[in-house]
């Protein structure tokens, strides 16, 4: 079996449009990058997922083969799809460390726009910081912003230790996950909680690159873009709109990744909707 | 390798924690080349610090601080005209020494586990922080210049060097105490030299020598002539540090807590076990809270007491082998 460096885990559930553009930018530098991808679909019902994923392994040497979970019906509440994301992050921990290929493991929902190279990018931190003596990083996001609690300079980037998030673009590194074992399950906080709680907890720092930011974007949200908080009567706030360099505060630029068209991507969304918004930016569909 | 170090405002203090930045590399990698980039005023400064290989200037304090640029900016992108400079110089990469302490030490936690020599070396690129402390180089002729300015003092007693003044009136140690830890000392039989880089804030007790109106070289090399140094969080601690003295610091807050941890000769005395008559606790987040006191412990100098002062330095004394006027 090839060596990978990273294993890059992709879970989708019935959003075709999202599911198609992550995947679009995320192949275009798959080959040669020392990622594979595995694919983990929740179930689809939809045909076109099912379509799709299936043509892109048959397609491509760097995805090695893609999971449908059992037939399952809909999530009928965000605490019901969250304990199911916690389940399928759980499938795929275990696969990575089952597997002895990879080092690193990377954990992505189906609506995030992000490179191999982004991911290289955040490989190379993770392996400088854990050469220092000061900093014993258990996991990266490569979301920007969170709960931020102190700030470090290193080699003229600045990190910060964060406390909890269930965002779904964390770099593990095998060690600290064979340390501490696979906690995520489908419980209450067994999305992300877990986890992050037992790697702090053995000592290791949870950490974000807030400068500069890591080219990366969201782009489920806005009106039904995002299937876990479609039954709420009110998205929340990170959803409303793009990663922002201080979305905290709702201020700050709209976060850029080379080769996206995030404003005509913006657009899309106010025209048509969140949910079929990244057809009309691919050209699938038109007005 | 050639990195570029480069600080754009002062003070001492500052200036002479990127020697320890500077130690850390090159215990990391010998063969590493070191140029810091500082204001006109601090090169002087900066060209005793061991470990950095040459010391450029970016110009006056004041044109620096005019045209200060955003930080949002790397610094070979920056188009500020004072780091033209740095065009003539072919190093690998450039880094800026912003206050890297500043942004970690503005957590809600208050927690704080570096120096800020510690920290300079992270921004550095250093993977190893346990040697990263400054080193000074004394001159023979600033050591003679010292020794005579020191000539009337008793070197068979042990000699305190002592500063209570820093350039922020929350780290200044209130006057009133001041003159009574200065007449404590003084009576106990020990030499003591006050170091005043400005106008004195209080009139010194009799028997006390006064440092002022010397070049900092000088005043460094006159430190180097001390056994022991008591200060305020001011330049005089990192002075103490980089010339390997013990040293008593006097904090209103947990900042000496990193020195406390890295350092086996830096003592510390602060005011955050004291409960406060007044807490003031500031969050970025939420602002204000008057009924509970900051993390990072109160900022106010007046709960350390002179008897609490004279206690530490006693113990701190006794500890390094400088005591026997007392015992």
């Amino acid at each position: 079996m090839k060596s990978y460096d990273c294993l890059i885990c992709l879970f989708s559930y019935n959003r075709y449009p999202h599911l198609k553009m992550t995947l679009n930018h995320l192949m275009r530098d798959l080959p040669g990058s020392g990622c594979a991808i595995a694919l983990f679909d929740d179930g689809s019902d939809d045909e076109r997922v099912v379509k799709l994923l299936d043509d892109t392994v048959i397609g491509c040497s760097d995805i090695f083969g893609w999971n449908k979970s059992r037939e399952v019906s809909k999530p009928k509440s965000t605490r019901e799809a969250a304990g199911r994301i916690g389940e399928q992050r759980r499938l795929a921990v275990n696969m990575f460390l089952e597997s002895s290929s990879y080092d690193y493991l990377f954990l992505m929902d189906d609506d995030v726009i992000v490179s191999c190279e982004t991911i290289r990018e955040a490989i190379d931190d993770f392996e400088f910081l854990r050469s220092t003596d000061y900093l014993n990083p258990g996991a990266i996001t490569l979301h920007n912003q969170l709960n931020v609690d102190a700030y470090i300079n290193v080699d003229g980037k600045i990190f910060s230790s964060i406390h909890l998030t269930g965002e779904a673009h964390i770099l593990f590194h095998r060690e600290p996950l064979e340390k501490v074992g696979n906690q995520f399950n489908s419980g209450k906080g067994g999305f992300a909680d877990t986890q992050l709680n037992a790697l702090m907890g053995s000592g290791y720092d949870y950490l974000e690159r807030t400068k500069p930011y890591y080219a990366v974007q969201h782009v489920g949200f806005g009106l039904l873009g995002s299937v876990v908080h479609e039954h709420q009567d009110k998205v929340p706030m990170w959803n409303e709109g793009p990663y922002r360099s201080n979305w905290k505060h709702g201020r700050g630029r709209p976060l850029e990744v080379p080769g996206f068209d995030l404003k005509k991507y913006c657009m899309c969304v106010q025209r048509f909707g969140g949910r079929e918004a990244p057809l009309y930016y691919m050209g699938e569909k038109h007005v | 390798m050639h990195i570029g170090l480069v600080r754009e405002a002062g003070g001492f203090g500052d200036i002479i924690s990127v020697g320890g930045a500077a130690r850390a590399l090159k215990l990391e990698d010998p063969g590493i080349k070191i140029t810091f980039f500082a204001p006109e005023e601090f090169v002087d400064v900066a060209s005793h610090l061991k470990h950095i290989d040459e010391v450029v200037s970016i110009g006056p304090l004041s044109i620096v601080s005019k045209q200060r640029r955003s930080r949002d900016i790397p610094i070979p992108e920056a188009n500020a005209e004072y780091l033209r400079v740095l065009d003539d110089y072919d190093c690998d990469k450039f880094v800026d020494l912003f206050c890297p302490a500043f942004l970690y030490e503005a957590t809600e936690r208050g927690t704080l586990r570096y120096t800020r020599s510690q920290l300079f070396a992270m921004a550095a690129g250093a993977r190893s922080i346990q040697h990263a402390f400054p080193e000074w180089k004394v001159e023979d002729v600033e050591m003679v210049r010292a020794a005579e300015f020191m000539r009337d003092l008793d070197f068979l007693k042990t000699t305190i060097g002592v500063s209570f003044r820093t350039t922020c009136s929350t780290r200044t140690y209130p006057e009133k105490y001041a003159v009574e830890v200065l007449s404590r000392l003084v009576s106990l039989g020990f030499n003591v030299v006050y170091f005043e880089g400005a106008s004195l804030h209080f009139v010194l007790p009799e028997g006390v020598l006064l440092c002022r109106h010397q070049s900092f070289s000088t005043f460094a090399a006159a430190v180097n002539m001390c056994n022991f140094v008591l200060t305020a969080d001011t330049a005089l601690l990192h002075l103490g540090q980089a010339l390997k003295k013990p040293v008593l610091v006097i904090y209103g807050n947990k900042d000496g807590d990193p020195f406390r941890e890295w350092c086996d000769d830096i003592y510390t005395v602060d005011g955050h076990s004291d409960k406060c008559k007044r807490p003031c606790n500031y969050s970025a987040m939420k602002g204000w809270d008057k009924t509970k006191c900051r993390p990072s412990g109160c900022p106010r100098m007046f709960s350390n007491t002179p008897g609490r002062v004279m206690e530490a330095t006693i113990v701190a004394l006794k500890k390094e082998g400088w005591a026997s006027e007392i015992l």
